[in-house]
C-alpha cells in the first residue's frame, strides 16, 4: 500500500468530542439514545430530491411548482399564494436555447435573491429513453439485481458548468457553490433540471443587471435510484442572456439595540483556522453581532469584531425561520464562510431553500444542542 | 452488545468510520454526524458478530449506508470549493498536500480509494460494500490513480 497515502490518513482521527459522545451512548437507554448533535445539511456531498416522476411529468413543472414542492418538503405545509406571488416577482422568463448533438438545452427561467440564483433548465431532443437507459445500465452491470425502484425517474446532470456574469459577481479569491437538482420529466420526455448558484464572498448583488453566459458540457443521464450515469453525446451548450436589474424585495434587520444584550452567539469550541477541530478541552467564547438582516432568500449576520472571525469558525448550530403558522424553514448552513465587506467588516450569509414571504415570518431562531436563541420578526 | 464490547469496538473502529464518512462528505462536521449515527446503530444493534473482521465489515457497510442516506442520493450535485471546507491538521505539508489532492477527487473515487489503500479491502469486497461490479471498482481506482499526482503503487 502506498506509504504516503496511509501516513496521511493515519493523522486523521475522530475528534475527542465525538469520541466522548460515542462512549457516553452506553449510559443511555438503548431505545431512548437520541442524537445530541443535530444533523447538518450537507455542503460537500451529493444529495438528491427525487420528485414523484409520473405525476410531475404530466404537470410540466415550472419554477413555481418546483418551489411549491420544495416548500412542502421542507415545512410539511402547502405554499401560500402570496409566497407564489413573491416568487413570481423574483423570477424572469428567459427562453434561450442551444442545440448540439441533437439535444437542446433551454434556460426556461431564472429566480434571484441577493446571494443566490436559480436557473430552471429544460433538456430535450435525442435523449435515451427510459428503456434504453435501463438496458445500458444493465449491460454495464450497474443496475441493481432487483431493477430500479418503481418511483425512480430518469435524471440528468452536467459534468461541467461554467457560469460567468458581467459585471462579475466573484471577487478575487472567491468561489461559488453550484447545485444541480432533478426537477422532473415532462410528458414529452424533456428533463427539467434546477441549477442553483451561490457566490461565496461575492462582491455584488445578483439582483443587479448582468449579462450571463453559461457553458454546459458532459451531459449524463441515468435512473435516479442508481448512482451510475451514462454519457449523452453532444455539447458544449453555450447560452447567453441578460438579466435586468430587480428591485430588492423588503427585508428586515434585527439590530443589537440598547437595553438588549449584544447579539451573543455562544461558541462551543474555540478553534483556529488550520488547526484540528479536535481541540480539547473545548473552550467557550462568545461572538457578538452588530445586526442580522433577513431577506426573502436568506439572512446575513454582521459581526461586531472582525478579529474574532479570523480565529473562529462561525458558531455551530442550525438556523430556522419560524412562520406564524408554526411551520419552520431550515436555512442552508452554507454560511460556514466569512464574507469580507467594505470597511473591514465581516459577515456570514445563509440561504433559505425557497424564497419566503417575510410578512408571514414570526422569528429567526438558532438551535444548537440545548441552546436556543430567538430573534422575533415583524 | 455489552457495554464492554461496544466500548472496545468504538475505540478500535471509530476512526475508520469517521474516515470513510470524511472521504464521503469532505466536511468534518458532516463526517462526525454520520459517524455518531453509525455508532448509535451499533449500540442499538442485536447483531451477533462472528469475529472482529465481521464487525469491521458491518461497520464499513453501515457507514456507507448512513452516508448515502444523509446524502439522500447522488442525484443532486452540490459543489463547494475545497478551500472553503475545514481540514484536519497534519504534521507536514506533504501530507496536507496529499489530503487536499485526495479530497479534490470526485466522491465516487475517494471512497473506493480509501477502502482499498487504507483499509485493505479487495476489489471484490469493495464492490460488495458499494454495490458495484468489481470491474467498476477497478475502473474507479485506476481513474483515481490517474488523477492523483501522488503515485499510489501496489504492494
Amino acid at each position: 500500500m502506498n506509504n504516503l497515502y496511509r501516513k496521511t490518513f493515519d493523522e486523521i482521527h475522530a475528534s475527542e468530542a465525538l469520541r466522548q459522545e460515542v462512549l457516553n451512548m452506553t449510559k443511555q437507554e438503548r431505545a431512548a439514545a437520541k442524537r445530541q448533535i443535530p444533523r447538518m445539511l450537507l455542503i460537500a456531498a451529493i444529495v438528491v430530491l427525487v420528485l414523484a416522476g409520473t405525476a410531475l411529468a404530466a404537470a410540466a413543472p415550472g419554477i413555481r411548482q418546483w418551489f411549491s414542492q420544495q416548500w412542502r418538503a421542507e415545512t410539511g405545509r402547502p405554499i401560500h399564494t402570496d409566497q407564489l406571488g413573491l416568487i413570481d416577482q423574483l423570477s424572469d422568463a428567459v427562453g434561450v436555447s442551444a442545440r448540439s448533438g441533437g439535444v437542446t438545452v433551454t434556460v426556461d427561467s431564472v429566480t434571484r435573491g441577493e446571494n443566490v440564483i436559480w436557473f430552471l433548465l429544460e433538456i430535450g431532443g435525442d435523449l435515451p429513453s427510459r428503456e434504453e437507459l435501463e438496458s445500458r445500465l444493465k449491460e454495464a452491470g450497474e443496475l441493481p439485481e432487483d431493477g430500479p425502484s418503481s418511483d425512480a425517474t430518469a435524471g440528468c446532470l452536467f459534468e461541467t458548468v461554467e457560469l460567468a456574469f458581467d459585471p462579475a459577481v466573484l471577487g478575487e479569491k472567491s468561489g461559488y457553490c453550484l447545485s444541480e437538482e432533478q426537477a422532473g420529466v415532462r410528458a414529452d420526455g424533456a428533463m427539467m433540471l434546477l441549477m442553483e448558484y451561490q457566490p461565496l464572498k461575492g462582491n455584488r448583488s445578483l439582483l443587479e443587471a448582468a449579462a450571463v453566459t453559461m457553458e454546459l458540457s458532459g451531459l449524463e443521464m441515468g435512473i435516479t435510484s442508481c448512482d451510475t450515469t451514462v454519457p449523452v453525446p453532444g455539447g458544449p451548450w453555450e447560452l447567453a442572456f441578460s438579466l435586468p436589474a430587480m428591485e430588492p424585495p423588503p427585508s428586515q434587520t434585527k439590530a443589537a439595540g440598547p437595553g438588549q444584550a449584544p447579539g451573543v452567539v455562544p461558541l462551543n469550541r474555540s478553534v483556529t483556522y488550520g488547526e484540528s477541530l479536535a481541540m480539547d478541552p473545548p473552550a467557550r467564547e462568545t461572538m457578538a453581532f452588530q445586526d442580522i438582516r433577513v431577506t426573502p432568500t436568506g439572512f446575513t449576520i454582521l459581526w461586531s469584531d472582525p478579529e474574532q472571525t479570523t480565529r473562529l469558525f462561525p458558531p455551530p448550530g442550525l438556523w430556522y425561520l419560524v412562520m406564524e403558522d408554526g411551520s419552520e424553514l431550515r436555512a442552508d448552513p452554507q454560511g460556514a464562510v466569512y464574507d469580507n465587506l467594505p470597511g473591514g467588516q465581516r459577515a456570514t450569509k445563509y440561504r433559505w431553500p425557497v424564497p419566503v414571504d417575510l410578512t408571514r415570518a414570526a422569528s429567526l431562531e438558532r438551535r444548537y444542542k440545548e441552546e436556543r436563541q430567538s430573534f422575533p420578526l415583524n | 452488545m455489552t457495554e464492554h464490547t461496544f466500548t472496545a469496538a468504538a475505540e478500535r473502529h471509530l476512526d475508520m468510520v469517521y474516515r470513510i464518512a470524511l472521504n464521503w462528505f469532505r466536511n468534518p462536521a458532516d463526517a462526525e454526524d454520520a459517524a455518531q449515527t453509525v455508532m448509535l446503530k451499533l449500540w442499538q444493534s442485536d447483531t451477533e458478530f462472528a469475529d472482529s473482521e465481521h464487525l469491521r465489515r458491518w461497520l464499513a457497510r453501515v457507514t456507507l449506508n448512513v452516508c448515502k442516506d444523509m446524502a439522500r442520493s447522488p442525484w443532486r450535485r452540490h459543489t463547494v470549493p475545497l478551500e472553503e471546507l475545514p481540514e484536519p491538521s497534519f504534521s507536514d505539508e506533504e501530507r496536507r498536500a496529499v489530503y487536499r489532492e485526495v479530497m479534490a477527487l470526485p466522491g465516487k473515487y475517494r471512497v473506493p480509494l480509501y477502502l482499498y489503500y487504507y483499509e485493505g479491502y479487495s476489489v471484490s469486497e469493495i464492490g460488495e460494500l458499494l454495490r458495484l461490479n468489481a470491474s467498476t471498482v477497478q475502473t474507479r481506482l485506476a481513474r483515481a490513480r490517474g488523477k492523483l499526482k501522488v503515485t499510489l503503487t501496489e504492494g
